[in-house]
């Protein structure tokens, strides 16, 4: 760049006097800017450096970014990500833990209730009338689900409620398909809905509800007369004396219809209990609603069905005082010890060997020991040529067939105890 | 140019920098007159209304280059005026206008001379206080010259209105325009040839002498 010489700069030859005074009397001259302008400026200028315009900056920074995070997320791919990603959440949250749905389901793809829970206390006529005409057919086809039930055959390591839920598919198979009775389930079990309504799990309304569990026939509900029990359950449930068949007849009962019997003590202590309670309910609901999937497993296992002579002789253990007895050629006497040792006996004789029976199978009547309770017909028990038939009811007939020599040596020994 | 008792217009400059609002004011009371008129004319009649956008923004970048200004080198007014002629250069780029940054546009020649006589019947500079007669002389020749300025390529008009209505010297002419010295000079030298020939075909002779 060329320097101004001292000369040039100084003597300034450019300048021109004329043409700046020209210029100085410009009518532009005295013009200055708008006020308006300058106090535009000098504002710009304060808030550059005000402290406040500073911390407003820093605050307006911070909305900066929020708002170009929002901005972010409000984008149709972010947005769409993000709610996937809650949804599956959502649907792992509500599953967790919960078991995967093998239920078959219908034509209409629609999944069918695992198993129709039998009604508690709620009578239906209808319902027991059509199931008192189907009890011969399925007793007549024995449920082939309830071996598979068997827990040896289960895999070893699955899940306990996997278990319960074959159980309870396999049962519903096995199950009259009974057109009013699907679309009319029988309500649950207070017991067991009460431990639903209870289960604090999240998943407790994915869950499907297990086949309830069938009253399990205590001292108190093995001396409940047969009237009332055949207004008060359904037919396919299982009764005192006709285990097997209840499990041919009412395949959802089947795992704790084939549990083995309580003891004699407890049952006597449960029927104490109730009998100070005066309460006639199926305490076993309640027993049962709260067992166990291991419990519950090990009563699908296929323990020995009970012999009914067993069953109606804890029953006489637990209150000999409610009940009699009547021999075929007398009146009603007490009960005594001789007719319990003699009903012992008459177990041990007969013990595995019962079946289900119709009424149209009953021999003609030789020998007969009926039993009451609280002076009501509960039991009759028939001994004829080789062959012991025990009744409750109608239909809940049970038959052993026996020796000759056996069926005699009871004949006599029920003779002499009712002598 | 401001009292030497006043703060400097780098140390103004550099008050604001630090925070100093009231350093700005009177940096901008002290420099906005001029800067105002030379952006008007330099944007000329055409572009006039513009003059109040270039102005603020002008002086906003100096706001906002507050922190980056350093007094080494050019003044603060010569870049202040650096700042405002680059702002006129970008307006009339965007309005549409051929901007010649060459000074020398058409004049391939030695500019015009007027020799001695060539102001003769022109009054002399009138003092201060001017009779009414000079008075109204000099302001039609000021309409006159503005009329001139029109007339010049921008790299002239700039440099002859820095020169001549802002008081720069010639180096300070160079620095705001961003060329050399002598480059500053053959435009400003170019610039007063067509404006006395202008001004001279124009305005009727009067009586009196040239200086």
């Amino acid at each position: 760049m060329n320097r101004p010489t001292g000369a040039d700069h100084g003597a300034d030859q450019e300048h021109d006097a004329y043409l700046r005074e020209a210029l100085r009397h410009a009518p532009d001259a005295a013009l200055d800017a708008p006020p308006a302008l300058k106090d535009n400026i000098l504002r710009q200028a304060r808030l550059a450096t005000a402290p406040v315009a500073t911390e407003r900056k820093r605050h307006g920074g911070v909305l900066h970014r929020l708002a170009a995070a929002w901005a972010w997320l409000a984008r149709p791919p972010v947005a769409a990500g993000f709610a996937s990603l809650m949804v599956a959440t959502l649907v792992g949250l509500m599953w967790w833990g919960g078991p995967i749905d093998e239920a078959p389901t219908d034509a209409g793809g629609r999944a069918v209730p695992a198993a129709a829970p039998p009604p508690a206390e709620a009578p239906i006529s209808e319902a027991k009338k059509k199931a008192d005409a189907l009890a011969p057919a399925v007793s007549a086809e024995p449920v082939q689900a309830t071996p598979s039930l068997s827990k040896a055959e289960s895999p070893p390591g699955r899940p306990k409620e996997r278990q319960e839920r074959e159980v309870a598919a396999a049962t519903n198979a096995a199950a009259p398909r009974s057109d009013e009775t699907r679309r009319q389930p029988a309500p649950p079990a207070p017991a067991q809905a009460a431990a639903v309504a209870d289960d604090p799990s999240p998943t407790g309304l994915r869950r499907v509800p297990l086949p309830p569990p069938p009253p399990t026939r205590t001292a108190d509900q093995l001396a409940a007369p047969p009237e009332r029990a055949s207004t008060e359950r359904p037919a396919p449930g299982p009764s005192v004396q006709d285990t097997s068949a209840a499990k041919a007849a009412a395949p959802a009962a089947t795992p704790m219809a084939a549990a083995a019997p309580p003891p004699a003590q407890e049952m006597t202590q449960e029927r104490a209990r109730r009998s100070d309670a005066g309460k006639p309910a199926s305490p076993a609901l309640a027993s049962t609603a709260g067992a166990s999937p291991q419990a519950l497993g090990e009563a699908a296992s296929p323990a020995p069905a009970p012999s009914p002579v067993a069953t109606l002789q804890a029953a006489v253990a637990a209150s000999p005082e409610r009940w009699a007895w009547q021999h075929s050629r007398g009146t009603a006497q007490p009960m005594n010890e001789t007719v319990q040792t003699w009903l012992a006996g008459l177990e041990a004789a007969t013990r595995g060997r019962w079946q289900m029976a119709s009424d149209a199978e009953k021999p003609p009547s030789s020998t007969s020991l009926r039993l009451w309770l609280d002076g009501r017909p509960h039991t009759q028990i028939r001994l004829d040529n080789g062959e012991v038939s025990i009744d409750v009811g109608p239909g809940r007939g049970q038959r052993a067939v026996l020796a000759p020599a056996d069926a005699a040596a009871l004949r006599d020994a029920l003779e002499q105890a009712t002598r | 140019m401001p009292p030497s008792t006043e703060p400097s217009d780098d140390m103004l400059m550099s008050a604001y920098a630090n925070g100093s609002a009231a350093a700005f004011e009177r940096l901008y009371e002290r420099h906005q007159a001029g800067l105002y008129r030379f952006v008007r004319r330099l944007l000329g009649s055409a572009l006039s209304a513009q003059t109040d956008e270039v102005f603020q923004d002008t002086w906003l970048r100096v706001v906002h280059s507050r922190e980056r200004w350093s007094p080494q080198g050019a003044s603060f007014r010569t870049w202040l005026f650096t700042l405002a002629h680059h702002r006129v250069i970008d307006l009339l780029r965007r309005s549409g206008r051929e901007v010649a940054l060459d000074a020398f546009d058409g004049a391939d020649t030695e500019p015009w001379e007027p020799d001695a006589t060539a102001w003769q019947h022109w009054p002399a500079p009138p003092s201060a206080a001017p009779q009414s007669d000079e008075l109204a002389f000099w302001r039609r020749a000021g309409e006159r010259l503005l009329q001139c300025l029109d007339q010049l390529p921008l790299p002239q008009r700039s440099a002859f209105l820095l020169h001549h209505d802002d008081g720069l010297a010639l180096d300070e002419v160079a620095k705001t325009l961003e060329v050399g010295f002598e480059t500053a000079k053959t435009r400003l030298r170019y610039a007063m040839s067509k404006l006395r020939a202008c001004m001279g075909a124009y305005l009727a002779p009067a009586e009196g002498e040239l200086r």
